[in-house]
């Protein structure tokens, strides 16, 4: 099964008077339970060739298709319920909610897909657990260190059950250590869990936790 | 839920921001209703005092007629055997007491002058009305429930049995007179019957009142009038009530009395037929007004600038929230409702600070001042039943204020608010 696919896939930024192409005609596809690294330098277009396949941005011409569904033709209200569901992002700066408490952030997703209080809870338990995290659910972001944050954005990522996740250069922030440590919790979930994962990194100790690599460089794929 | 709870966070996260929005709202109401309050005492007391002031809490007339032509011919509009009517009228529900007054038109001359002057006349040999300087304590006690016949006189007494043919002038109709206390000026009036007559009238009383009154209206004795213009009865009757929130009932208790000499009593209420005090109604309520606009225009701008700046410093969380699947109706939702709070939050604690603030300057002895010649103190009491009215309009332009923000909000690119620098 593919979980995203991308066919000839152009993106122009607009600055001013001058357009900036950040894509380049890209087309490949992921196939589901696969780890996925973007490898190119800064400005090369990982964020942006990440952003379209995780529907948080359109192409200015091109094919995306995720888990078959073409998302050009989606409303906002359905584009918003189908991201939901079906995927899951972690980002470099960890972007957690920071009014909400670490389990209310994990817990958001569900929220959204109504879930019962019951199943919430049982589910934001299970997954704070599978990340190390149980004894810091009342925590506020803000009294975590930055590895113990992006744990709580694998959970957020992963509690819906999502088909695949984007990870923009998700240990950037992070000291060395550090961000092994959260390739390796990625890793174990893909295995654990099955869930396909997209990352994005220039660093090549990260991308050795991918099965498959893409090289980009100057919105081509080499 | 989602969205709301999420402001209720958000309000509570920027704590210095929300503390001097919601800080501008609260002072700018609680102004209102300390303001509200002190207007409130006054009207309650000038309500009571333009009822004692002549004109009864209700009054009754032949027909509707009178109240367009009655004070150029009175004559049509005498109320015939009067003193049954009277007897009647006492005997209906919360009517404390019915007073006959007489009213016409009059051409008053002085050595100087003619102009022309409305007559009001009233019993004077009733010390309880009138002749309050002879009445007994026990007497002038009761005579406060009472109609007075002139409100605040300046200069000279209450009409009174004395001086038959004594008249109370207005300062302004004195003036263009150029009369004094103890002048006589000589009066020509249309007589029942048609023709004229004259008489001299002594000036016993100026009083200072509403501008247009006080240039208009003139006070006399009812006995006195009766035989200048040659009736035998009252032209209105001035009911007194034991309270004047009961003077709808009592209007509606005197419609249904079925006189046989008149078709249909005509009645009308004290609001009615009080100008000065519907003037100065009118001119609170006008300011009143003005200033809950110009509050609620504050209170716009600093919800706008709050929201605009929630908005801009929240770009990332809002694109985080549209990645998790949150649509843009839900974010837009988010930050109208949390105007909405800082609104409601705002305009409730602004009422509660109202009545606080009330209550101490209440306790502080209220505001001293000076009222026809005598000391009178002024005293805060805002009315909770009219709170509302300084609530939901704020809550209303608290929304209206946020809507703006929260549509750029909804608008926001995800990708755009995701890119990190
Ligand atoms: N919003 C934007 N406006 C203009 N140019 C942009 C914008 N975002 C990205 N770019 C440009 O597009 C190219 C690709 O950027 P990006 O996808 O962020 O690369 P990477 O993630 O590999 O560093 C770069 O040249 C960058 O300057
Ligand atoms: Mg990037």
């Amino acid at each position: 099964m593919v979980a995203v696919k991308l066919e000839s896939v152009v993106k122009d930024y607009h600055l001013d008077k001058i357009s900036v192409r950040a894509l380049n005609g890209v087309s490949l596809q992921v196939e589901e339970g696969d780890i996925v690294c973007l490898m190119g330098p800064s400005g090369s277009g990982k964020s942006t060739l990440l952003n379209i396949m995780g529907a948080i941005d359109v192409p200015t011409s091109g094919k995306v298709l995720i888990k078959g569904t073409d998302i050009s033709s989606l409303s906002d209200r359905k584009l918003s319920e189908f991201r939901n569901r079906t995927m899951g992002f972690i980002f470099q700066a960890f972007n957690l909610i920071p009014v909400f408490s670490v389990s209310e952030n994990v817990e958001y997703p569900l929220l959204l897909q109504k879930v019962s209080k019951t199943d919430r809870a049982k589910r934001v338990a299970d997954i704070l657990q599978s990340v190390g995290l149980e004894s810091y659910a009342h925590r506020r972001p803000d009294e975590l260190s930055g590895g113990q944050r992006q744990r709580v954005a694998i959970a957020r990522a992963l509690i819906t059950k999502p088909a695949f996740i984007v990870a923009d250069e998700p240990t950037a922030s992070l000291d060395h250590k550090t961000g092994k440590g959260i390739m390796e919790l990625m890793a174990e979930m893909n295995k654990q869990m099955g869930t396909t994962i997209i990352f994005a990194t220039h660093d090549p100790m990260v991308s050795e936790y991918a099965r498959s690599i893409i090289r980009v460089l100057d919105g081509d794929i080499v | 839920m989602n969205s709301l709870n999420l402001a209720f966070r958000n309000i509570f996260r920027n704590k210095r921001r929300s503390f001097f929005t919601l800080m501008s709202i609260v002072i700018g109401i609680a102004g209102l209703v300390v303001f509200q309050g002190f207007v409130r005492n006054q009207m309650v007391q000038f309500r009571a005092s333009v009822v004692q002031g002549g004109i009864g809490h209700l009054q009754v007339a032949a027909s509707p007629d009178y109240y367009l032509k009655g004070e150029y011919n009175p004559f049509d509009y005498i109320l015939p055997d009067s003193e049954k009517l009277i007897s009647t009228l006492r005997k209906v529900e919360y009517v404390k007491s019915v007073i006959p007054a007489l009213g016409f038109t009059g051409l008053a001359a002085s050595s100087e002058k003619t102009i022309s002057l409305l007559f009001k006349a009233y019993p004077v040999a009733d010390p309880l009305f009138a002749n309050r300087e002879r009445a007994t304590e026990a007497q002038l006690k009761e005579a406060r429930q009472r109609p007075l016949l002139i409100a605040s006189l300046s200069t000279g007494n209450q009409l009174s049995a004395d001086v038959p043919n004594g008249v109370v002038v207005g300062e302004r109709a004195a003036k263009i007179l150029n009369v004094k206390l103890g002048d006589v000026i000589t009066v020509l009036g249309m007589v029942s019957g048609g023709g004229m007559n004259g008489t001299d009238m002594k000036i016993v009383g100026i009083y200072k009142g509403a501008v247009t009154a006080e240039k208009y209206f003139a006070y006399i004795s009812y006995d006195f009038a009766k035989s200048f213009i040659g009736v035998e009865g009252p032209s209105t009757l001035l009911l007194t009530l034991d309270n004047i929130d009961n003077t709808n009932k009592v209007a509606g208790l005197v419609k249904e009395i079925k006189d046989p000499n008149t078709s249909t009593l005509a009645t009308r209420k004290w609001t009615e037929l009080a100008v000065y005090y519907r003037q100065v109604n009118t001119m609170y309520t006008t300011f009143l007004t003005v200033i809950r606009a110009i509050l609620l225009l504050v209170i716009l701008f600093v919800i706008v600038n709050t929201q605009t700046m929630s908005v801009m410093e929240r770009m990332r969380e809002i694109g985080t929230l549209r990645a998790l699947g949150t649509s843009r109706i839900q974010v837009v939702l988010t930050f109208i409702f949390e105007g909405g709070l800082l609104g409601a939050i705002g305009s409730i604690f602004g009422v509660l600070l109202g009545f606080i603030l009330s209550w101490i300057f209440n306790l502080m002895g209220g505001v001293p001042m000076v009222y026809d010649g005598e000391m009178v103190r002024n005293y805060f009491t805002p009315d909770i039943m009219s709170m509302l009215p300084n609530i939901w309009p704020v809550i209303l332009f608290a929304l209206i204020a946020s809507a703006g923000p929260a549509r750029k909000a909804g608008k926001l690119q995800i990708a755009d608010t995701l890119r990190f620098i």
